[in-house]
């Protein structure tokens, strides 16, 4: 039997690598998007609170 | 993280669980032979996520809803992802079974054409700015560009290559015993569940992002500049 253990190793490191980066990716871009979102709703509230008062 | 996320994790840790402990190392091969389950996987998920956009582009072409669209990039894109998992493992399987890391067979230069085909697609996209054109440029394309997976599917059973045939391959045809096979399908069918989950997790940051540049276009032409 060939001895393939590192070939092994690094094609499930590249696999799950690669699926673990992607999803991070996608986590960042959606808090990112969150706070974007989040920070631009406050802006336009805030106008018309400063008008109430 | 919705259920769908929770329940593909756990299927693509039981696959590798199974992967690693309940199936039989290949005797020639050795251990580098299990890298096939998921490329494989990848490579039956990656042909799926562009049949998908696709027929999301022939949905977008009869309904002129952009949500089929929002699906068609995000289809694209986890396809992408899957086809260079699956470029990346069989190269690193090939190193020591065929003695090289590359070599230009059919099934591996069809799949090459497919990658770079959707990866045009997305530098494409980005360059259209109207969203209705961009739109119908993408399906259409996402259409056109779908004849690359027969040709993929089709060139290891119908030309002259080394790249082994799971079923129905005659000479080139891998022999998998009944706990090898059932690994196989594990693994299909969690890969499956998660080009699913991370679909739709694209497809609603996608979304997500066009309606934050509406809300950013607005607020821009609100704003008064002091002109």
């Amino acid at each position: 039997m060939a001895q393939t253990l590192n070939y092994f190793i690094a094609g499930y490191a590249v696999i799950l690598g690669l699926l673990a980066a992607y999803c991070v990716i996608l986590f960042l871009q959606s808090r990112k998007i969150g706070r974007a979102l989040a920070s631009l709703k406050k802006d336009s509230v805030q106008p018309h609170l400063e008008n109430a008062n | 993280m919705s259920y769908l996320s929770i329940l593909a994790f756990a299927l693509v840790l039981f696959a590798f669980v199974r992967v690693l402990f309940f199936t039989p190392v290949e005797q020639t091969m050795g251990l580098v032979q299990k890298v096939f389950y998921f490329h494989m996987s990848a490579a039956w998920v990656g042909m799926l996520a562009f049949l998908a956009a696709a027929a999301f582009g022939i949905l977008y072409l009869s309904r002129k809803d952009l949500k089929w669209d929002t699906l068609t990039a995000a289809s694209v894109e986890v396809g992408l992802l899957f086809t260079i998992i699956c470029i990346l493992s069989g190269m690193i399987w090939a190193r020591p079974i065929w003695n090289t890391w590359w070599t230009w067979d059919p099934r591996l230069t069809t799949v090459t054409i497919m990658a770079f085909t959707y990866i045009a697609f997305i530098l494409l996209r980005r360059g259209v700015d109207n969203p209705a054109r961009r739109a119908r440029f993408s399906a259409v394309y996402a259409i056109i560009g779908f004849i690359s997976v027969p040709l993929t599917f089709f060139s290891a059973r119908l030309l002259r290559t080394i790249h082994p045939v799971v079923f129905g391959g005659g000479e080139t045809e891998m022999n998998l015993n009944a706990q090898m096979v059932a690994t196989l399908f594990i693994s299909l069918a969690a890969f499956t569940v998660l080009y699913i989950a991370l679909l739709l997790q694209r497809a609603r940051l996608m979304a997500q992002q066009e309606e934050l540049n509406q809300q950013m276009a607005a607020v821009d032409s609100d704003y008064d500049w002091g002109e």
